[in-house]
């Protein structure tokens, strides 16, 4: 392979494994705050792919318009799916029940939420393709290699969104609160710490973070019904690669899912998701908590 | 004369578990002879309920050995454990909610079929037969603790007394030679609480040995041929209750520094 | 003496209604005409059995939303020897059972070691994993898949013209068959010191170690035998239906698979599938509910079971009042506990 294939294949990798990290860490915000495995994920991924599409593209709506206008619809349906489903789930059980009960049937429902939004999805907008029209159109040249300006950007706001993240989980009330109840739910709410609406606001906040990642990635590859089903796919393997209860991992774990995958598919075409299934379930099956070393339970 | 030396039927030693960098058992030795009841007690964070945990195969020793009947059973399976005749309680109820009294205390008495699984598969005459036998055991162990009025309620509903009281029967079933008890009194006014000692001691009269981590005092002392004390992940006192209610050092790890 | 006497009526009153319902099952077609109906009968026996292996791993706390992988594995491999290695049905379907076993085997050693959580993920990606090879593999034909595959080979019998499997009602048999010897096979399981385990460690897999059950081993255990029972049903569909795509056995079909315990009633291990997956065919065709939309409408019946209805269809109806008062007079319950194979009952 050439040097300049190299990079751009580096490249593409990064920003693929970009927004798998942000998947991933908009997952784990889920799970380790609300204990639900969002399958739902890759849907909320897709809604925001296409509501920016219908903002930029349907309605003409200015660029910065439309992703205010796609995160704010975001925030609100995840905020709407929880308190109407998962938040349900948890009040209904009364506490002392089996705690594995609670979450399985939260998977259930997240599961069922999958199906009905994916089809909904489908139904709504159609089978075909849609192409959003590139933000960024230029390619920057250096040495011979084709640096698109695109990727670079996706790489970037990933970068920030990742910052803004740590900032607001180290430094903002809200975010502490909703470290504290992710860490220790009784004592939080001991606290003073209302657990009900830190539920909401962090399942929120990882549904406005998928949104973003499809929002992010809308103008780079094509909108279509199905692309939150593989891009989930990756956002669990990259969770779980990296260790389900770290961040970093996700981090880390999302940005090496990516450029296996762009190497493999260089390499073997098609077969590439499988292959890098297989490696990582060996990888998992000899360090069981991922590359950070911190597994569930 | 001779001076015989009796074979302890737990030996502890050095023993220490780490969580990441904070020890929560340090180099801790311990034994216990066969027949005794050993209280072990501390304040809060002590780490003796770790130290159940580890003994029973529930969470993995960072160093050093533990030996039941003379082998060591350090890195064994908590299920490999209770095979050998260590049974424990835990410090919430954990019982088979939905299920009744009297089925909790029959499945305690899984690994001692002595049909093998595809008998009982075929449900033949023998299985069967065993099947009566083992159901006979569990009433008279029902019958033995006093709980058999209410074989039939399910296990959530009883009042959180008799619960404690039958997660020491569920662990009667496995027919121990080593019972490790959680406090087991927590939770319980002083009448319970009389009633659980003089059934301890009764479990102990036919045959067990018995460690018990307890916070009531005055159960310990009363109940106890020894008592360890632990605080911080060391031990710190060993002896009979009353020296240990005497011990200086005991008192101010309970009264003293930090709460 | 009286618990001797409830034992026997109930036992014969249980009997009666057996016999009453294989009758009613064996008869069946005979009785409808329309070959349709039996079609929807014999995907609704597949269907059941793919039920109640997922409520065999929920009772040992598994919980298996890639199910379908096993189903595909059991088609694919029996596909594969009689299309391309020339065995006949009958040697293929004992084959592809045990094949479904030794890879179920490998894959649930490592899956169920990694923890019920991630074993929930794990199990969806190595279904979504696995379509996406038998698309993309030629040799295993590929995003197209199979066409032509043959229906079994006829059974020869004595003094009489052989079994022929071309016509939809010997096929409905031979279902029927399976389903019934895997209902017998899973009910003795269940009854027996093993599913006694499987009960311990559903309620309490702490307390269950305590008491010597080794948790791993009876998960795996669940986990393999519900797996090579979903490849016996996969490697009949192969042959019956004769077309076949890697897509059928995608996520949906797993999640189909959960929703046909769940509707039944999750703690109902052989009646609640039974229900489940009959109304989960049959109630599509009967309220014309287009393939399209059929993955919402599940979406949404699922989510109000979760929320509403917990305990299934079965679950709900026997906690209704009239049937807690009569439990009261003890016999109506003992048959009610007996047949359903609930719970808590020993």
């Amino acid at each position: 392979m050439s040097f300049s294939l190299v990079v751009q294949v580096i490249i593409t990798g990064l920003t693929v494994g970009s927004v798998y990290a942000l998947m991933a860490i908009g997952l784990q915000v889920i799970v380790r705050t609300t204990g639900v495995i969002n399958f739902a994920h890759g849907q909320f991924y897709a809604i925001g792919a296409y509501t920016f599409w219908a903002a930029y593209f349907l309605f003409r709506l200015n660029t910065y318009l439309s992703l205010f206008l796609t995160i704010l619809v975001l925030l609100l349906i995840g905020a709407l799916s929880y308190t109407s489903i998962f938040g349900f789930v948890q009040r209904r059980f009364v506490p002392g029940t089996s705690l594995d009960v609670k979450f399985l049937l939260s998977a259930t429902a997240s599961v069922g939420l999958m199906m009905f939004l994916s089809q909904a999805i489908l139904l709504i907008f159609g089978s075909e393709e849609r192409a959003v029209p590139p933000i960024w159109t230029k390619i920057i040249t250096i040495a011979d290699v084709r640096l698109p300006v695109e990727r670079l950007v996706v790489i970037i706001c990933c970068f920030l969104i990742g910052v803004a993240l740590y900032l607001f989980f180290v430094k903002t009330r809200l975010g502490k609160a909703m470290r504290a109840v992710s860490a220790d739910p009784e004592m939080s709410s001991l606290l003073g710490i209302n657990s009900a609406r830190i539920y909401m606001l962090s399942f929120s906040l990882g549904c406005g973070l998928a949104g973003i990642a499809g929002m992010l990635l809308a103008p780079v590859f094509a909108v279509s019904p199905g692309m939150g089903s593989s891009l989930v796919f990756m956002a669990f393997l990259a969770m779980l690669f990296g260790g389900a209860l770290s961040y970093k991992g996700a981090v880390i774990g999302g940005l090496v899912l990516g450029l296996m995958i762009s190497f493999g598919y260089q390499l073997m075409g098609g077969l590439s998701r499988v292959v890098v299934f297989a490696v990582v379930i060996t990888f998992l099956i000899v360090r069981p908590g991922g590359l950070a070393g911190e597994a569930f339970e | 004369m001779i001076v015989g030396i009796a074979m302890a039927m737990l030996e502890i030693r050095d023993l220490s578990k780490y969580f990441g960098g904070l020890a929560v058992l340090n180099h801790v030795d311990l034994d216990v002879s066969q027949s005794e009841i050993l209280g072990i007690i501390g304040p809060n964070g002590a780490g003796k309920t770790t130290l159940f945990n580890v003994v029973t195969g529930f969470l993995p020793p960072t160093s050093g050995s533990i030996k039941f009947e003379g082998k060591d059973i350090s890195g064994l399976r908590a299920d490999q454990i209770a095979r050998r005749g260590i049974a424990r309680t835990f410090q919430a109820s954990v019982l088979f909610m939905e299920t009744t009294v009297f089925n909790n205390v029959f499945t305690a008495f899984h690994m001692h079929y002595r049909q093998p699984g595809w008998k009982t598969f075929l449900h033949t005459p023998s299985a069967r037969k065993e099947e009566v036998f083992i159901k006979q055991k569990t009433t008279e162990i029902l019958e033995f603790m006093d709980m058999i009025s209410m074989k039939e309620e399910l296990a959530m509903n009883l009042p959180h007394g008799h619960q404690r009281t039958l997660g020491i029967c569920i662990s009667l079933g496995i027919n121990p030679k080593l019972l490790l008890l959680d406090e087991p009194a927590t939770g319980m006014n002083p009448v319970e609480t009389s009633a659980m000692v003089s059934l301890i001691r009764k479990i102990r009269d036919s045959g067990a040995t018995i460690v018990i981590v307890e916070h009531d005092m005055k159960a310990v002392m009363s109940l106890c041929d020894r008592i360890v004390v632990l605080n911080h992940g060391n031990k710190i006192a060993e002896g009979a209750p009353r020296e240990i209610g005497n011990n200086r050092e005991v008192i101010e790890a309970y009264l003293g520094k930090g709460k | 003496m009286k618990p001797l006497n409830n034992k026997r009526i109930v036992n014969v009153n249980m009997g009666i209604t057996i016999f009453i319902t294989l009758v009613f099952l064996i008869l069946l077609p005979l009785i409808i005409g329309d070959l349709y109906i039996v079609h929807l009968l014999i995907m609704s026996c597949i269907a059941i059995v793919l039920g109640m292996s997922f409520s065999m791993q929920y009772s040992a706390g598994l919980v298996n939303i890639g199910a379908a992988a096993y189903y595909a594995i059991g088609a694919y491999s029996s596909t594969l020897l009689v299309t391309k290695l020339g065995f006949s049905f009958w040697t293929a379907l004992p084959v592809s059972i045990v094949t479904t076993g030794i890879i179920s085997l490998i894959t649930g050693l490592a899956f169920i070691k990694a923890g019920t959580f991630t074993f929930v993920i794990l199990t969806l990606l190595f279904n979504l994993t696995l379509v996406e090879a038998l698309g993309q593999v030629e040799v295993l034909g590929g995003w197209r898949g199979f066409v032509g595959i043959p229906r079994p080979d006829p059974i020869p019998v004595l003094f009489h013209s052989p079994i022929e499997f071309s016509g939809h009602i010997s096929c409905y048999y031979l279902i029927l068959s399976i389903l019934l010897l895997i209902v017998l096979a899973f009910f003795a399981l269940y009854s027996s010191r093993i599913g006694r385990a499987w009960k311990a460690i559903n309620q309490s897999s702490r307390l269950a170690e305590t008491l010597g059950i080794n948790v791993y081993y009876y998960r795996v255990l669940a986990f393999v035998v519900a797996s090579s029972a979903s490849g016996a049903v996969g490697c009949f569909y192969a042959h019956y239906f004769g077309t076949m795509e890697p897509v059928t056995f995608g996520g949906f079909t797993s999640i189909y698979i959960q929703l046909y315990s769940v509707l039944g009633g999750l703690q109902y291990y052989i009646l609640g599938p039974a229900i489940g997956a009959t109304i989960m065919i049959f109630g599509p065709e009967l309220l014309r509910i287009t393939s399209e939309l059929q993955p919402i409408i599940f979406g949404i019946i699922l989510l109000i079971i979760i929320l509403l209805f917990p305990r299934g269809i079965l679950g709900t109806l026997l906690h209704l009042p009239c049937f807690e008062i009569a439990s009261i007079f003890g016999r109506i319950g003992k048959i009610k506990d007996l047949i359903f194979s609930k719970r808590n009952s020993s």
